[in-house]
């Protein structure tokens, strides 16, 4: 909860910063432009480490049963879906704008500055950056929905609600909660449905960016 | 893209080749810092867009139905697997994994 309040505090520092003019990118050039792209790459690149250096990650997805997969491929493809029939409430957004948020799954630091950069091509600038902003918000009160309504999700949807919700989350920030609500014998599947649906992220909001 | 998946596999490659490292354990602050880094330039630029600024209780209202969407997508499968397919149904006790 802490991590996300901080998180959002600097975002708000960010556009207070930018909007105030006390940081003017356009003075660094390219650099300053592409500012975010950069350090996408470096969080990508240490996101990889360590994955690569997690001993017990390794453990943990060998000893858990196949039928395990079928929770984050539900979680992507309810999420997905529903965010489809969003489009028809708002009209401003195609149903591809729409998916492309929702497969953010909760990642939002990855999924809205990939949604600015790539949909940039097909919707221009400006509203590759609004469609990008939404995607932030949206995938930010997701965590913050999960973290709050997760025993009311386990006990109304039962203990994989709350992995669900979470999304990409379920593995560092929401897991702590999962953990209390759904019980500890759920560590396995949050954590695989957490891995497998982050590591999804990158490539299905590539994908409806490119449609 | 390609070379987002480059960095990735990059990253993992050193991270298996360097488990011994003590410095690896501090990945999960360097993760947040870089975030914190991240978010705060972006949200520079959204500070510098003036029309953005405008449409903010928009957008933000349109984020929430998204959210609350996407969620309420992945519960429910989540809610009809479990069921179907993880819960002893004979005495409707709840299984582990």
């Amino acid at each position: 909860m802490k991590g996300t309040v901080a998180v959002v505090a600097v975002f708000i520092f960010g556009c207070i910063a930018g909007y105030s003019g006390i940081i003017n990118l356009k003075n660094f050039g390219e650099v300053g432009e592409n500012i975010s792209m950069y350090i996408l790459y470096a969080l990508i690149f240490i996101v990889g480490v360590s994955m690569g250096s997690n001993r017990e990650l390794g453990k943990m997805l060998k000893s858990a049963t196949p039928k395990l997969l079928l929770l984050p491929l539900a979680t992507i493809l309810g999420s997905l879906l529903f965010s489809a029939v969003v489009a028809l409430v708002l009209s401003q957004w195609r149903i591809v704008d729409c998916m492309a948020v929702g497969s953010g799954l909760g990642y939002y630091s990855l999924s809205s500055v990939l949604i600015s950069q790539y949909m940039e091509p097909t919707l221009g600038a400006a509203l590759a950056a609004e469609l990008g902003t939404i995607a932030l918000l949206t995938n930010i009160f997701r965590e913050l929905f999960t973290i709050i309504a997760a025993p009311l999700l386990c006990r109304f949807f039962g203990p994989f609600a709350p992995i669900a919700s979470a999304g990409a989350t379920a593995m560092d920030v929401c897991l702590p909660v999962i953990l209390r609500t759904s019980g500890n014998a759920f560590l396995p599947a949050a954590v695989i449905s957490g891995v497998l649906t982050d590591f999804s992220v990158p490539f299905l909001v590539s994908f409806f960016c490119s449609l | 893209m390609v070379y987002l998946i480059l960095t990735l596999a990059a990253g993992m490659a050193v991270g298996l080749l360097c488990r011994n490292f003590k410095l690896l354990k501090h990945t999960g602050k360097a993760i947040s810092v870089t975030i914190c880094v991240m978010l705060f330039f972006m949200g520079v630029m959204i500070g510098m867009d003036d029309d953005l600024l405008k449409n903010l209780s928009v957008l933000g209202l349109q984020a929430l139905v998204l959210a609350l969407a996407g969620a309420a997508g992945s519960v429910i499968m989540a809610s009809l697997l479990y069921r179907s397919l993880f819960r002893k149904k004979e005495n409707g006790e709840g299984r582990g994994i």
